[in-house]
C-alpha cells in the first residue's frame, strides 16, 4: 500500500495541481454568488469617485481594499494547497491549509465522471470534473478547474485503475432468482376505485381544486351564479335540522363520504390501467390516464421493500407495497425530497404479498411460508411496564402543572391522557416485532397502519447498536439498520425494546451476514 | 484482510478538545459579554440589570465551560475503533451509546482531516462515507494521524490473495 505521508508533506511525486487559471474561475464564480453585494459597493465606488473631484482613493476605497485582499489570499490558498494524485487503487485529493483533508476515492467506487463546461470554460480550454461516488452524503470527489489534456489523463486514470482492479468489473454475486417475463401485477378500474375510497387521499383532489379555483376568475365568467353559496348550504340544512350538532355531523360526514369518492377518482385517473411487468432483471411500471408513467426499476437497485396495511385496507385485505432503490447519479438531483422511494404497487390482495416479495426482492431463506410464516419475535417482555412507568409519570406531571387553571377537568384529562398512554404503548409493544430469515432482516411495526419492512443483508449499508441511558437501565437496546435510497418519514428498521443479548446477537449476526 | 484491534482515542486528543472548546466559548463570551457590558455601560443601567445579565452569562457560559472541559475526557473514555473481519466498528456516546458497523464493502470513500489544534497535537479525524441515508458519513474524531492513516490504509487494502477481493460486487 503505498502512502502518501511523506508525499503529503513535501508536495512532490505525483501530486498534480489544478489549472492555473482556477484562480480566475474561482474568484469568478465567488464575486458571482457574492453579486447582490459586489454590484452595489461598485455602484458606491464609481459615486464615490465623482465625488472626490481629483478621483484618487475614498474612504470607501479603504474599506472595500481589505475585502477583496482576503478573498483574493483565500482563493490563493485554496489553489495552491489543493493537489491530486493517481495511486494504484485510487485517486488522492488532498486540501486545506489550515483544516487538512486528504480524501482517497477508489477507482472501483466512481460511478461516474461528470464534466462541466461553461462557455468561459470552453474557450479557455478547462472543464470542472466532478467525481461521484454514489454516497449518500452527496459531497464527492470536485476539481475545478482541470485543462482538458488532465481530464483526459484522469479518464484514463480510473479505466486503467478499473481495469487493474477486478471488483470494479464483477457483477453483483448475488443468487438473482431471474422470473419469466410476464406481468406480476395489473390493477383493474374496480381496483383503483377501492384504492381511493380505502386511502383517502381526497385532500389532493380538493387542494387541486381549490388551486384552479383560485386562478378562475368566478364573477367575471359569472360562474358563480351555479355554484351554491356557503350560507345558502348552511340555510337549508338550519331548517332541515334542529340542533347545531346535528348540523356539524352532517356536515362533517358529507364532506368525509365527499373526499372518499373523489379519492376513489382521482386514484383510478392517477394509477389508471396500471401494470407492474418483469422483464429478466428490471421491471417495468406503468399507469395513468391523463400522466402516463414508464417506470423501470432495475430489481438489483432495490434496497429495501416495505409492505403497508391502513386500517381500511385490512379490512379488505389489501396491502401496498413501497421499494427503496439506489438512485443512479443522474437521478438523484431530481429526487433529492424523495430519496429512491416509490410506490411498487398501490394496493394487491394480502394473499399475494408473499408471492410478489419472491419475483421483486427474492430473499435467501424465504421457504414460501410468507410473511406470517416467519419466526417474528417480540421485544423484551419488561418494555410495556418500561414505557408505562416513564409515561404516567411524566402524565402526573402535567395533571399537577395544569390542576390550579383547569381545576377539576384536570383530573378528567389526566385521566384520559393516561388511558390514551396505556393503549398507545401497548399497542406500540404489541405489534413490534422482527424476524431474520437466513439473508433478510425483517421489522413490523404500527397498530393502526402495520408496516412490514424487509432488508436483504447484502443491501445492509450500517448497522448500528443503541442504548440510552433508560435502555441501559432496563438491560435493553435498539437496533437500527441504515440503508441507501431511504426517504425521510419512511418505514425503517429500527427496532427498539429489544433485551440487550437478543439486540447484541442481532447485531453480531447482521453484521457479519453483511460483510461479503 | 487486514485487521486492527481494538484501539481507544488518542489521550492528547483530551487536550486537544479541551483546548478547542475553550476557545470556542472564549470567543462567544468575548462576543456576547463585549456587547452586553457596553450596552450596559453606555445606557447607564441599574444594579438590577447588571444582576440579571450576569445570571443570564452564568447560565450560557457555566455549562459550556463544563462541557468544554469534561466532553473530551467522557469522549476519551467511551469511544473506541476497530477493524475486523467484518468491517469497521466504531462505538461512542455516554449518555446514548452507539456502537455503529460498516462493512468494508460499503465504504465508497475516505478523508482524514486535520485542523490546526489536531496537527499541533498529532492527531487526525477519519470521516468514511457510505451509500446509505442516515450514515451517509461517519466521523470519527480524536485519532491519533497514525491511527487514523492505518485505519485508512487498512480499509483501502486489497489483498492480494485472494481471488475475490473484498469489495465483491457494488456497494449499491
Amino acid at each position: 500500500m503505498p502512502s502518501d505521508r511523506d508525499a503529503a508533506a513535501t508536495g512532490d511525486a505525483g501530486w498534480r495541481r489544478l489549472h492555473p487559471l482556477t484562480l480566475l474561475f474561482a474568484l469568478g464564480s465567488r464575486l458571482y454568488g457574492l453579486r447582490g453585494l459586489v454590484l452595489p459597493a461598485g455602484f458606491a465606488v464609481v459615486v464615490s469617485h465623482r465625488r472626490t473631484a481629483d478621483g484618487g482613493w475614498s474612504d470607501l476605497d479603504d474599506w472595500l481594499v481589505g475585502p477583496a485582499a482576503l478573498l483574493l489570499l483565500f482563493e490563493l490558498g485554496q489553489y495552491f494547497t489543493l493537489a491530486y494524485r493517481f495511486d494504484r487503487h485510487e485517486i488522492v485529493i488532498k486540501r486545506g491549509l489550515i483544516w487538512k483533508r486528504v480524501r482517497h476515492i477508489p477507482y472501483a467506487r466512481i460511478q461516474n465522471i461528470e464534466l462541466v463546461q461553461h462557455a468561459a470554460h470552453r474557450l479557455a480550454g478547462v472543464a470542472v470534473v466532478r467525481l461521484d461516488t454514489g454516497t449518500g452524503a452527496g459531497a464527492e470527489g470536485e476539481l475545478s478547474v482541470l485543462s482538458l489534456d488532465a481530464v483526459a489523463e484522469l479518464r484514463e486514470a480510473v479505466r486503467r485503475g478499473r481495469r487493474d482492479d477486478p471488483s470494479a468489473a464483477a457483477a453483483p454475486a448475488e443468487p438473482e432468482v431471474v422470473t419469466p417475463p410476464g406481468v406480476l401485477v395489473s390493477l383493474d378500474v374496480r381496483e383503483l376505485l377501492l384504492h381511493g375510497l380505502l386511502t383517502s387521499r381526497g385532500w389532493v383532489v380538493i387542494a387541486a381544486a381549490l388551486g384552479a379555483l383560485w386562478q378562475v376568475d368566478l364573477d367575471a365568467w359569472g360562474v358563480r351564479r351555479f355554484l351554491p353559496s356557503g350560507e345558502g348550504v348552511l340555510g337549508s340544512l338550519r331548517q332541515a335540522t334542529s340542533t347545531l350538532a346535528v348540523e356539524i355531523a352532517l356536515i362533517a360526514v358529507g364532506a368525509a363520504l365527499l373526499f372518499r369518492v373523489l379519492s376513489a377518482v382521482w386514484s383510478a385517473i392517477k394509477h389508471f390501467d396500471f401494470s407492474l411487468t418483469a422483464r429478466g432483471d428490471e421491471l417495468f411500471q406503468s399507469y395513468g390516464l391523463l400522466t402516463r408513467v414508464g417506470r423501470t426499476i432495475p430489481r438489483p437497485r432495490i434496497q429495501k421493500l416495505t409492505i403497508s396495511e391502513a386500517p381500511l385496507m385490512r379490512l379488505f385485505r389489501r396491502a401496498s407495497l413501497t421499494v427503496d432503490t439506489a438512485a443512479s447519479v443522474a437521478e438523484r438531483q431530481s429526487q433529492q425530497a424523495s430519496g429512491g422511494s416509490h410506490v411498487l404497487v398501490p394496493i394487491v390482495p394480502s394473499t399475494r404479498v408473499s408471492g410478489l416479495i419472491h419475483e421483486v426482492y427474492p430473499t435467501g431463506g424465504d421457504t414460501g411460508a410468507g410473511v406470517d410464516g416467519l419466526a417474528w419475535q417480540g421485544v423484551d417482555p419488561r418494555a410495556l411496564t418500561r414505557l408505562l412507568r416513564v409515561r404516567l409519570v411524566v402524565a402526573v406531571i402535567m395533571t399537577a402543572a395544569s390542576a390550579p387553571t383547569a381545576h377539576w377537568w384536570a383530573l378528567a384529562i389526566g385521566l384520559t391522557a393516561a388511558s390514551v398512554i396505556t393503549l398507545q404503548a401497548w399497542l406500540a409493544v404489541r405489534f413490534t416485532s422482527f424476524a431474520w430469515s437466513g439473508d433478510t432482516i425483517w421489522f413490523r411495526s404500527g397498530a393502526w397502519t402495520r408496516q412490514v419492512s424487509l432488508v436483504r443483508a447484502a443491501r445492509v449499508q450500517v448497522v448500528s447498536l443503541e442504548q440510552s441511558a433508560l435502555d441501559r437501565r432496563w438491560g435493553m437496546a435498539g437496533l437500527r439498520v441504515d440503508t441507501a435510497g431511504a426517504a425521510s418519514g419512511g418505514h425503517h428498521v429500527h427496532i427498539r425494546w429489544l433485551p440487550a443479548d437478543v439486540a447484541d446477537a442481532l447485531y453480531a449476526r447482521l453484521r457479519h451476514a453483511a460483510a461479503p | 484482510m487486514a485487521e486492527l484491534n481494538r484501539q481507544p482515542l488518542d489521550p492528547r486528543s483530551v487536550t486537544a478538545g479541551r483546548l478547542g472548546g475553550w476557545t470556542f466559548t472564549a470567543i462567544l463570551f468575548a462576543v456576547i459579554v463585549g456587547g452586553a457590558l457596553a450596552a450596559l455601560i453606555g445606557t447607564g443601567a441599574p444594579l438590577v440589570s447588571w444582576l440579571a445579565s450576569g445570571a443570564i452569562a452564568l447560565l450560557i457560559f457555566g455549562p459550556l465551560a463544563l462541557a468544554s472541559q469534561l466532553g473530551p475526557a467522557v469522549r476519551y473514555r467511551t469511544t473506541w475503533i476497530r477493524l475486523d473481519a467484518d468491517g469497521l466498528e466504531y462505538e461512542h456516546g455516554w449518555i446514548f451509546r452507539h456502537r455503529i458497523s460498516v462493512p468494508r464493502s460499503r465504504i465508497q470513500h475516505t478523508d482524514v482531516t486535520q485542523g490546526p489544534y489536531e496537527r499541533r497535537f498529532g492527531l487526525a479525524s477519519l470521516v468514511v462515507y457510505t451509500a446509505g441515508t442516515e450514515h451517509a458519513s461517519i466521523a470519527i474524531e480524536g485519532l491519533s494521524h497514525e491511527t487514523a492513516l492505518a485505519f485508512r490504509d487498512a480499509l483501502l487494502a486489497r489483498d492480494p490473495q485472494a481471488g475475490a477481493p473484498d469489495g465483491v460486487g457494488d456497494a449499491i
